[in-house]
């Protein structure tokens, strides 16, 4: 009995007043795509890569946020294990791109450093908060969650806000995932 | 699929059970504002105090009914905003909705600010002896802030997880020191469980009292948003306003009780009239009355956590919603600035910390502002309550014919009680010895600095008449059309053109 209250209190939880899949239908609508059958996996061109999209949730007291992770898997042509994550660099302004290796082959992360100029230009407007590449059974996995594309829920004050993905955003976006499944396939 | 069935379908689905709402109801049970004006009003008022209590609890159940009647016609998350739409139109829902939230935070947040300071480090002789010297206790509260507002800058969440935990713990502390002074030895020999009143018993003076016993109930409605995620909304949310309601007023009695029992309420000032109870030294005095010297420090660390946590879900919250307002065009396109590595928008956090700090600043941390400043925000929240009221009354006489799967009981004597309470609360607000212009004065400047925004909007910006209603079918389609599986027709249309 003790156990199950433990449990249940310190165990993960969704926060309270979350509705499992309402933000990923705010994003659907939000992307403007023609043919778009389900936010949860979709392609934004015909012969574009397929994205897939999941729900990240944050606590905080009598509030959470509801983010959206874009996922892009893109096949290995080498074996090597890696986990990496990118990040803009500068104080005020954006003035570069930064590469931390956070596991895996080291010699792998030079090669995938090495060829990231190659996406910078397309990285540099882009709003995201975080961007994880990782490559594991000869495939490689690009997480990439964005600053829009999330919901702020609110109880006190009380309030909800999709704050939406814009069309200048969406481009970068997309044109973001052609760069890097360009520069993974070699790799 | 008809508007009524969808709306059924819609109050019998969701993901939230009875508990997730009444923890809401009594989310900020803990607030500094909330006990520092309890001690007081027992203070000064004692049984009357506690009669103007009781006639405020009854106003707020049946306000609660209201509001229950109009989550259940429209379960939207809006709320607020949709229910006065509905009623009086936009230019009422703008006013009302930043009347109820944005003109109490700025009131109720700089109390806040102000006061969660004083009261965790006034539980800690040695640290308060420090932090006077320093300035003040006070900006132990403006520290919050900036603390709060760095680590929101870079991306750290705070007390994720931990909602459940902190109000059940906020709660179970009020009862534990109530309950235990309640049965230990008086210290005080009092006349009734809540002593005499220091400012008389005549109706005059219970009336200026209970725009103070209102403040206790702050956030009653807070649950209203949830009616979406409510499962069985309709059956749920009355139930937890109600026993809510109960849960805070029991609370609330054997606190001031207890209060009252154990702390003799001296004279420390006499050429003001200021009395032990009038001042946060008063909660140390009890809390080691009760439970020796473990006391204060249990208060303290309570009070420290709920402060914090109340000041971090403003850091995290409204930057976010300012954020997303500019980036939807309804604010300057500065707000849309981003931190190069956090992506989180500084500039919105920036004005959303400096605004309850430099109101603080502004009023020098002077705790004496205090009850102002909490009847400033009662004021803007009876307001938005009469909004509401008002539209649930119209929407039952134009539109008798909409579904409500909840109806507020002996309509309308409720509705009467409630708004009448609230008139006569506002008209009576300030209690004996307070100047009335230091609270309807900051009030009156920041609603018509609303009605002239919600006037402006509504005429220029959007164009619309800010008088006529929306249609309930409109709004509820709208919401419906939001949730998940449901094509949004707007949409459709736009991308079809689009193709």
């Amino acid at each position: 009995m003790s156990a199950s209250w433990l449990e249940r209190l310190s165990g993960p939880r969704a926060p309270a007043g979350y509705r499992p899949g309402a933000t990923l239908a705010r994003l659907g609508r939000n992307l403007g795509l023609a043919d778009l059958q389900s936010a949860a996996s979709f392609t934004y061109r015909e012969d574009g890569p397929r994205i897939e999209v999941r729900e990240r949730t944050e606590s905080h007291l009598l509030m959470h946020l509801v983010m959206c992770e874009f996922i892009l898997r893109v096949p290995a042509s080498g074996q090597g294990t890696l986990r990496a994550e990118l990040h803009h660099t500068g104080m005020l302004r954006r003035s570069g791109l930064g590469c931390r290796l956070r596991g895996g082959d080291p010699l792998l992360f030079k090669a995938l450093e090495a060829r990231l100029a190659e996406v910078q230009t397309v990285l540099m407007p882009l709003d995201f908060k975080r961007l994880a590449i990782d490559c594991n059974d000869g495939q490689w996995r690009v997480t990439l969650e964005h600053m829009g594309a999330s919901e702020v829920v609110n109880r006190m004050p009380a309030l909800r806000r999709y704050i939406p993905l814009t069309t200048e955003q969406r481009h970068h976006l997309w044109l973001a995932f052609d760069g890097l499944a360009y520069t993974l396939r070699d790799l | 699929m008809t508007t009524n069935n969808k709306l059924t379908e819609h109050l019998n689905r969701g993901s939230v059970g009875f508990p997730t709402a009444l923890a809401s109801t009594v989310g900020l049970i803990m607030a500094s504002p909330v006990i520092l004006t309890a001690t007081m009003g027992f203070g000064i008022g004692g049984s009357a105090f506690a009669v103007a209590m009781l006639i405020a609890a009854v106003m707020m159940l049946a306000q609660s009914t209201t509001f229950a009647e109009a989550a259940a016609i429209l379960p939207t998350t809006g709320s607020v905003y949709d229910y006065i739409n509905c009623g009086l139109g936009r230019f009422f829902a703008i006013t009302g909705t930043l009347s109820a939230y944005l003109i109490v935070h700025v009131f109720a947040g700089t109390a806040e600010t102000i006061l969660s300071g004083v009261m965790a480090l006034v539980n800690f002789e040695h640290l308060n002896t420090l932090a006077e010297s320093a300035g003040g206790s006070w900006l132990l509260g403006v520290g919050f802030v900036l603390v709060f507002g760095v680590l929101n800058a870079f991306g750290v969440s705070a007390f994720g997880r931990a909602e459940v935990v902190l109000t059940f713990g906020m709660w179970t502390t009020l009862m534990v020191f109530g309950v235990l002074g309640l049965i230990a030895a008086p210290a005080v020999e009092l006349e009734g469980p809540f002593g005499v009143s220091l400012v008389g018993t005549n109706l005059i003076t219970i009336l200026s009292l209970v725009g103070m016993a209102m403040f206790m109930f702050v956030g009653c409605e807070f649950v209203t948003p949830l009616a979406p995620e409510l499962r069985r909304s309709a059956w749920v949310m009355p139930k937890a306003m109600a026993l809510g309601l109960f849960g805070v007023a029991s609370c609330m009695f054997i606190y001031g009780a207890a209060m009252k029992r154990q702390v003799e309420n001296v004279v420390l000032d006499a050429a003001s009239g200021v009395h032990l109870l009038d001042t946060p030294m008063a909660i140390p005095r009890f809390a080691e009355q009760v439970m020796g010297d473990i006391g204060p420090v249990w208060l303290g660390i309570g009070f420290l956590f709920a402060g914090a946590a109340t000041i971090n879900t403003l850091m995290a919250g409204v930057p976010r919603i300012l954020y997303g307002m500019a980036v939807d065009g309804a604010l300057p396109k500065v707000f849309t600035y981003l931190h190069p590595r956090f992506k989180t928008p500084l500039l919105c956090i920036l004005v959303v910390a400096l605004i309850p700090c430099l109101h603080a600043w502004y009023l020098g941390g002077n705790t004496d502002n205090i009850l102002h400043l909490v009847l400033a925000a009662v004021c803007a929240w009876s307001t938005a309550y009469l909004l509401v009221t008002l539209s649930v009354v119209i929407l039952r006489i134009r539109r008798p014919d909409l579904p409500r799967a909840y109806r507020s009981p002996l309509f309308p004597l409720p509705q009467i009680v409630s708004s009448i309470g609230i008139l006569l609360g506002m008209w009576f607000i300030t209690p004996p010895g307070m100047n009335p212009a230091d609270v309807y004065v900051p009030f009156a400047v920041m609603l018509g600095a609303t009605a002239v925004y919600a006037l402006f909007w509504t005429l220029c910006v959007q164009k619309v008449n800010p008088f006529r209603p929306a249609r309930v079918e409109d709004v509820l389609e709208k919401e419906f059309a939001a949730e998940p599986g449901q094509p949004h027709s707007e949409q459709v249309r736009h991308v079809g053109k689009l193709a």
